[in-house]
């Protein structure tokens, strides 16, 4: 697209992103996803390819997986909804991305040593444990041949141990191959149909 | 010619690629095509989803043309494609003037086309004088991704005579997508992709203009036939060819009854 001239970079693109709200206008809390989501997009985009144009990602929430005090599962669901639709327009990218969300809650006990992990959630598991929520981490890495290459993001709010946030990465990291996989699949269904016309 | 699908940051299994060419003394020649990035030395980045595709010819050289094959994505401006575009403006004087073009959902959005660029405009009087929301039919003669904006011409540059390029008037516009776009534009018989408008051609007579921006330009006997033509073309993008042949003739057909 063509780039406001007070934006023009004469090497690389710039890069935009717009989040908007399911419901009520924009607030901090989307900047907040903006920053975080160029963040993660920024350094996978091969910008110097299209040098003094800009890039615009307009990310529309339908509907917000997060109860009130979240961002995690927008997040993360923004940061894959985001990379395939770079994929879909051609956008010329380094690598692949994912992320996920990781949430640690007390099941009735207070001990937070001892608390449960919850993975991806659906915003009705999340309202179930809501009051027991002890710390969420939104984890995002990058993917090179389907081999986890370097961590994008690592945004993490609550109380936690050090141990917990290595273990988030570990499990993050498991997680994030599976969604590459499914990824290249959906990728690999849509380029079969697209060339059907080439059979007969 | 091999197929793959892979993403983006795949490595490309380069040794399968080369065997192809291994058999001659001379080094292997691989060239680049869209979707592939080039990191000095010798580091192949793949930076587009599609099927990865090489091609292998003979003439003039042994060489082997490795490409990102993708049906969609946005139009990137490439010289000597065929677009379509719509004029939006005019500047310079009389002597020396300029339209400017758009050319939507292209990643430089605004060509440049010289009223001199036209065939028989070694005169001024002799020049076409196009009002805005002209659409025109022209050629990108310059571009780079560096300098922005596309430079377009509207004459064949073989015979320098009119060719076809120009202001069309009367007719439709249409979007597709740019891989259809690509496939309409192949020579008959090798893509497969220009089939569509044969079989069309067999039913009703039309005219048809293909930019490889992604836009199709379509006149025929009547509105109703046009928009017909355009929802046939639309349509049966993926289709196989039995499926596409009877769907264009039904699409005709109710076009011609009603």
């Amino acid at each position: 697209m063509e780039v406001n001239k007070r934006d023009e970079l004469p090497d690389v693109a710039t890069l935009e992103i717009v989040v908007r709200p399911d419901v009520g206008v924009t607030s901090t809390r989307e900047q907040f996803l903006q920053d975080r989501i160029m963040r993660v997009i920024a350094p996978v985009i091969a910008l110097e390819l299209h040098p003094r144009t800009l890039i615009q990602i307009v990310v529309q929430i339908v509907q917000s997986g997060d109860t009130k005090i979240l961002n995690t599962i927008t997040l993360s669901a923004s940061i894959n909804a985001t990379y395939m639709a770079l994929l879909d327009a051609g956008v010329p990218l380094r690598s692949t991305v994912s992320a996920t969300s990781i949430i640690y809650y007390t099941a009735g006990t207070s001990d937070s040593s001892k608390a449960k992990v919850l993975i991806d959630p659906t915003r009705a598991e999340l309202e179930k444990i809501e009051k027991d929520i002890v710390s969420v981490h939104t984890i995002a890495y990058e993917l090179k041949g389907g081999k986890i290459e370097r961590l994008l993001l690592s945004e993490s709010v609550g109380s936690f141990t050090e141990d917990q946030v290595l273990e988030c990465y570990d499990t993050a990291a498991n997680i994030c191959d599976e969604t590459n996989r499914t990824m290249r699949e959906a990728v690999t269904l849509g380029v079969q149909q697209k060339s059907r016309w080439r059979e007969a | 010619m091999s197929s793959e699908v892979i993403l983006p940051g795949d490595p490309i299994p380069l040794d399968s690629l080369i065997d192809n060419a291994e058999d001659s003394d001379s080094a292997p020649v691989i060239q680049l095509g869209p979707g592939i990035l080039h990191i000095p030395p010798e580091t192949l980045l793949p930076v587009r989803a599609g099927t990865l595709t090489n091609l292998t010819r003979s003439k003039p050289q042994k060489s082997t043309t490795v490409y990102v094959d993708t049906a969609g994505g946005r139009y990137v401006p490439a010289v000597h494609d065929t677009i379509l575009g719509t004029v939006i403006g005019r500047f310079g004087d009389q002597e020396k003037s300029f339209y400017r073009v758009s050319i939507p959902d292209s990643a430089a959005p605004i060509g440049i086309l010289s009223s001199a660029a036209f065939a028989n405009a070694a005169s001024r009087h002799t020049r076409p004088n196009l009002s805005t929301g002209a659409t025109v039919y022209a050629r990108i003669s310059a571009f780079s991704l560096a300098l922005g904006e596309p430079e377009l011409e509207c004459f064949d540059e073989k015979t320098g005579k009119e060719g076809g390029f120009g202001e069309l008037k009367g007719g439709m516009l249409a979007d597709v997508s740019t891989g259809l776009a690509r496939r309409l534009l192949a020579p008959s018989g090798v893509y497969g992709g220009s089939t569509v408008v044969e079989v069309l051609g067999q039913l009703v007579p039309f005219e048809i203009a293909v930019g490889r921006n992604g836009r199709i330009w379509i006149d025929s006997e009547s509105c109703r036939m046009t928009v017909a033509i355009i929802k046939a073309i639309q349509e049966t993008e993926e289709f196989s060819k039995e499926q596409m042949e009877e769907r264009v003739q039904k699409i005709i057909k109710d076009a011609r009854q009603k």
